[in-house]
């Protein structure tokens, strides 16, 4: 089994605007490491955009649900699919959400550790995002 | 909005088992310290009583469902001392359970420490068990 770590981020935006948002893959772009500009839909229904911290990937996303799910793949194609457990849940007029991250093979604990500190600043930037929105 | 608090475990046992063992009710009776699972259909379809530490409990679950979420409530008469979401990950050929505890507003911090402690030894005897 890889090494997982889990984050949670609590968010005053209520919790139906925030899935909306969050659930359209279109506003990706507006808070993950990827190039906005080169974010784009394929004609299989995964995306593909430029990535901050290097090369084209692809994205796949989990289809609407009750349950807040928000589970999705970053991915080379060709290459083995790790989906990346993302959920989101009401509590009182916010949200949490809960975001569980891999060490993938070949990734030192160095890097490993070095990533969950960019991709919590990556979910501090939508929380700073979602907070700053009307709903 | 109130406190959320999340802990995770590594469990050595793919996800749809650890999933289908926790979807049914009853078994909550092998890995907590309640006991004597009844279905209680007038708090919710998806709700049961059983007897704890300190009286009667009644969980309300989420009901199946293909996302492996297992969110639940704990209410001692009308009032909710507990509420929590849980998620069955798949982690390669194993599990990861995330359990996200929301603190009550009756709870104090003090308490709510104390009931993650709790939380946390009775998620380790669940591994314990799925793993045995």
């Amino acid at each position: 089994m890889r090494r997982a770590h889990t984050i949670t981020v609590s968010i005053a935006y209520p919790y139906e605007a925030a899935y909306r948002f969050l659930a359209d893959p279109r506003n990706y772009g507006e808070w993950a490491a990827v190039d906005k500009d080169t974010f784009r839909q394929l004609e299989n229904g995964d995306w593909s955009a430029e990535t901050t911290f290097g090369g084209l990937r692809h994205f796949r996303f989990t289809p609407t649900n009750a349950f807040g799910v928000l589970d999705h793949v970053v991915f080379v194609p060709g290459q083995p699919m790790l989906w990346t457990p993302m959920r989101v849940t009401p509590n009182q007029e916010g949200t949490d959400l809960v975001f569980t991250f891999y060490q993938r093979p070949g990734v030192s604990d160095a890097e490993f550790a070095s990533a969950i500190e960019w991709v919590t600043t990556d979910f501090l930037t939508l929380k700073t995002l979602l907070e700053a929105r009307r709903y | 909005m109130l406190k959320a608090r999340t802990l995770t475990v590594e469990i050595s046992r793919p996800p749809e088992d650890v999933y289908n063992f926790l979807v049914e009710p009853a078994n909550l009776a092998h890995w907590t310290l309640v006991q004597n699972g009844r279905r209680h259909p007038v708090a919710g379809p998806n709700s049961w009583a059983f007897d704890g530490p300190r009286g009667t409990v009644v969980v309300n679950f989420t009901a199946a469902n293909p996302y492996f979420v297992l969110d639940y409530t704990m209410q001692v008469g009308s009032h909710v001392t507990h509420s929590a979401h849980v998620r069955v990950i798949r982690n390669g050929a194993g599990t990861v359970l995330t359990h996200t505890s929301v603190q009550q507003p009756l709870v104090s911090d003090a308490s709510f420490a104390s009931e993650e402690e709790w939380m946390l030894s009775d998620l380790l005897v669940l591994k314990t068990l799925m793993e045995g």
